[in-house]
């Protein structure tokens, strides 16, 4: 029993899963905490005290670490790192992803071929370990991390854009399109590219999630810039003070969960109500 | 006269709609089937003849509101508890569906599968099981049973599958054989040797058969009786010869014209206009008369009762009836 | 099923060779000089020039690359800049650790992670399918290593019930059973910690396999043979799923492989994990990459199984 619901106009809000609702909030208090850092922090988040190593109190809400620094404000503009990293590595996964799996969704054959066993390769590598070696070679640097984060991040966007465009291929205005003399490369970029382009929200909201997990990952390990400290790096040092200092690994932590818990959220959510089945494969 | 093995009285299945409301897909249906009988239940796809035969088994889904009373030897199959009906289904009334691709467990041996129904009901020692599991496949005509039983049901050709399948519902000799489409997915030559098989096995373990389908055709080799269902309601029954040469009902003369006829040219044959009634909103009156090329003025304002146009032959229609006026 | 074998080991050779390959290039990428970068920090001429001599450095590329695929082909990955023994024999002495905890975290994940999944897809719908839901996108969503760290400030800091720290209790030394006994207490934690995102990955695929597979019409005709319904969900459906489960544990080995890296550091754990991040601080080249090298054999190596273990499983993929 299939129901057609009228397409919602442009100006109205369609209505979402209470989820995603809560996950658009939670980014969005993430995401506004950070840039009103300067109005919100109690100090400057580069500050030394002679306060070391307090617990929470009214001058400290959130307490201070080993060289008396005002955790919440290392917490809010730690917060720019690691969101900036997500959003540029996010970015290049995808783009990287969409650029492969239009090629193989739309070049088909041989092409295809190569591509997906190069995708089945990344899949199976383990990322993280590739990261890790990757940077310590290279050297510890927001660009690098990146940009390694991001290339190795495209799999999945790759798989989902190819599977889309293999089933438009076969739709009626491509062929039609292309029996009125329309090159190749135009099809590919007025009228398939547009149509997928709704699958590359899900898919880039979910991708932010996993680059701010691996980038925590990454810090965690002492890999991260120490000019910008991002959660995973006020986690790594929180490791030293685990067994005095709760609060240095606590509340980076609540940041870092609510925030990818939040983009995992509204990425589900946009996943489903565009019908996409599916979408983290 | 013989006690009927199923009766069905004033079946009614229905569904919740999108609207809160309760759509009836099966409507007052009532029909007999005496022990060792071959009966046809024929309509379009949404007619309500599946769900019908789903519900012999209680097979249908919880959100379906099922009344009235199915009797099996002279139990009510519909009030059954989960332990009853679990010790019916396949020993009592057996069931073949339409598509033997998808109706085999992909990742387990034909022979387990089969052996499977053996061990449901009466756990036999593992070398008799194999032993009727053999059987079963021989008696299906499967070459080579010993080496099938074996193979996965990938392995199997589509005719080869609807053979095993109907072997697997003959595992615990039914006494009624409740057939879904049994052909409709095999290619003609194959069609005709599966409805071959089913009349083999009728005549020579005497169970009783209710063949399901869309094919009128099908209906005329195999059945002695015919159901003729539309928009959830029975329009006509009798026995095959009447109802294939004489029908009453419009609806019947249409279905028999849609049918490919050697003896016809092909210019003849017509496809029935229009679309059968949403179950939510039945048209008033008799539920084919939009579609009818003979409706009247008393069509639309009051359904017809299915009543007698001959013996033993009954029919959904004011023409019929003759009181059309 | 040995011509599989043998077709799964031809693809995984390449992928052996492309990672051997990537090494070889990144360390040669790295800026400055490969050997001051092999040779570690403030390196005197003379190692410089031996550390030459032993990886050839001296030698044109492609006679680089082949001394190097032969010693990484026959285990030798050089020698630890650090702790001055070779690379392999450090990897070897650790990697039981590594191996006693992957595997106790993930019998866990597999066993609690599929009774979810079927328990969520048995009751698809229902306010328990969501709260299972919700728990696995937490659980996926959330850090490993900072579960663990909260989990060391509960159950070790705080309430003291667990040890903290370490493989074994120091300045004890237990024999036979309750050296078993003392390992299997220091495990609890990192066991968990690294079991939550496999199981959670594991209850997502799963509970949307047997909701694929309870609607398939073999289930139907089951059914209607009188099959009763725990045989249903688990000798039929279950056994259909369990095919997905299996993929996604050899597709999810290499994330669990790298999240034994941040519980080690966590809990002090001396295995494999250990061993990168010593030699990420130590910018221990040679140790680093031979780790690396390793980790990836053993990776590639798992979804080989996990491939083996799905067509023992379903019949239509053995061909």
């Amino acid at each position: 029993m299939s129901l057609t619901l009228p397409r919602p106009a442009l100006w109205r809000l369609p209505s979402l899963p209470a989820s995603t609702v809560i996950g658009i909030a939670l980014v969005a208090f993430v995401v506004l905490g950070t840039l009103l850092a300067p109005l919100i922090a109690p100090a400057n988040p580069l500050a030394l005290s002679t306060d070391i190593l307090a617990p929470p109190d009214a001058a400290h809400p959130l307490g201070t670490d080993d060289l008396g620094r005002d955790l919440f404000s290392r917490v809010l503009y730690g917060g720019r790192v690691s969101l900036g990293i997500g959003l540029f590595s996010a970015l290049i996964g995808v783009t990287v992803g969409v650029g492969i799996g239009l090629a193989a969704g739309f070049f088909g054959g041989a092409i295809d071929e190569a591509l997906m066993r190069m995708t089945e390769v990344f899949q199976v590598l383990p990322k993280l370990l590739v990261a890790v070696v990757v940077v310590s070679l290279l050297g510890s640097s927001l660009l690098n991390e990146i940009l390694v984060i991001g290339l190795l991040s495209w799999t999945a966007t790759a798989r989902i854009i190819r599977t889309r465009v293999m089933v438009l291929r076969e739709e009626e205005f491509i062929a039609a399109a292309a029996m009125s003399g329309a090159s190749r490369t135009r099809i590919l970029l007025r009228h398939i590219l547009p149509n997928v382009a709704p699958y590359l929200m899900a898919s880039t909201t979910l991708q932010i999630a996993g680059a701010i997990m691996s980038e925590s990952f990454l810090s965690f390990l002492g890999l991260g810039d120490p000019t910008y400290p991002s959660w995973g790096f006020l986690l790594q040092q929180g490791q030293l003070y685990i067994d005095s200092a709760w609060w240095l690994t606590t509340f980076p932590g609540l940041a870092l969960a609510m925030t990818i818990v939040g983009f995992n959220l509204m990425g589900d959510g946009l996943g489903q109500s565009r019908a996409i089945g599916g979408a983290r494969r | 006269m013989t006690e009927p093995l199923l009766s069905v009285r004033g079946l009614r299945i229905a569904f919740p709609t999108p609207a809160g409301g309760q759509a009836p897909v099966v409507d007052g249906v009532s029909f007999d089937v005496l022990p060792g009988e071959i009966v046809g239940i024929v309509g379009e796809s949404g007619s309500g003849k599946s769900l019908t035969a789903r519900a012999a088994l209680q097979l249908l889904p919880p959100r379906a509101a099922v009344s009235g009373e199915i009797g099996f030897e002279g139990r009510d199959v519909l009030a059954l508890s989960p332990r009853d009906i679990r010790a019916l289904r396949g020993t009592g009334i057996a069931m073949v569906f339409q598509d033997p691709m998808t109706s085999f467990n992909p990742v387990l041996r034909v022979g387990e599968q089969i052996g499977e129904a053996l061990d449901i009901h009466r756990a036999p020692p593992k070398q008799a099981r194999e032993a009727r599991v053999r059987e079963l496949l021989s008696l299906v005509g499967i070459p080579e049973p010993e080496r099938r039983a074996r193979a996965y049901p990938h392995e199997y050709s589509g005719g080869m599958r609807q053979r095993a399948l109907t072997a697997m519902a003959m595992a615990n000799a039914p006494r009624l054989l409740i057939a879904d489409e049994p052909t409709t997915a095999l290619d003609v030559t194959v069609q005709d040797q599966i409805l071959r098989l089913m009349r083999g096995l009728n005549e020579a373990s005497g169970t009783a058969i209710l063949l399901i389908t869309h094919n009128i055709a099908v209906v005329a080799s195999l059945c002695r009786r015919v159901i003729v269902m539309y928009a959830g309601r029975v329009v006509e029954d009798g026995p095959v010869e009447q109802v294939l040469t004489a029908p009453s009902h419009p609806y019947t003369q249409a279905l028999l014209q849609s049918v490919p006829r050697i003896d016809q040219p092909a210019g003849r044959l017509t496809a029935i206009a229009g679309q059968p009634p949403d179950p939510a909103s039945p048209p008033p009156g008799c539920r084919f008369q939009p579609r009818c090329t003979q409706a009247m003025g008393r069509c639309t304002a009051e359904e017809p009762p299915l009543d007698a146009v001959a013996p033993g032959h009954r029919a959904r229609c004011w023409l019929a009836l003759g009181q059309a006026a | 099923m040995l011509k599989l074998l043998l077709r799964r080991l031809a693809m995984s050779l390449p992928l052996v060779f492309a990672v051997v390959t990537l090494t070889f290039f990144l360390v040669r990428l790295a800026p400055g000089d490969p050997a001051a970068i092999l040779a570690g920090e403030a390196p005197s001429p003379e190692f410089l020039a031996e550390i030459r001599a032993e990886y050839g450095l001296d030698q044109p590329q492609w006679r680089q690359f082949l001394a190097y695929l032969t010693k990484a082909a026959t285990g030798d990955f050089g020698t630890s800049i650090y702790l001055g023994r070779p690379v392999f024999s450090v990897i070897w002495e650790r990697f039981p650790a590594t191996v006693v905890l992957t595997i106790a975290s993930m019998v866990l994940a597999s066993i609690l992670g599929t009774a979810l999944g079927v328990l969520a897809a048995r009751h698809a719908g229902n306010r328990l399918d969501t709260v299972i839901s919700a728990g696995s996108l937490l659980g996926y969503s959330i850090p490993g290593f900072w579960i663990g760290q909260l989990l060391v400030i509960l159950f070790a800091v705080e309430l003291d019930w667990l040890p903290a720290s370490g493989m074994t209790t120091a300045r004890v030394t237990y024999t036979g059973f309750a050296h078993v006994l003392d390992v299997g207490r220091h495990l609890i934690l990192p066991a968990v910690t690294l079991a939550i995102f496999l199981l959670t990955m594991i209850a997502r695929f799963t509970r949307t396999a047997m909701i694929e597979a309870l609607n398939q019409d073999f289930i139907l005709v089951a059914t209607a043979k009188g099959v009763s319904p725990r045989r249903l969900l688990w000798h039929h459906a279950f056994r259909n799923a369990v095919v997905t489960t299996v993929t996604v544990i050899g597709l999810e080995f290499g994330a669990v492989l790298s999240g034994t890296v941040v519980v080690e550091i966590v809990f002090g754990w001396p295995g494999l994990g250990r061993v990168f991040y010593d030699a990420i601080n130590r910018r221990d080249f040679p140790l680093l990459t031979g780790a690396f090298i390793f980790s990836s054999v053993v990776v590639i190596a798992a979804n080989t199984v996990s491939d083996l273990v799905c067509a023992a499983l379903d019949p239509r993929i053995r061909r």
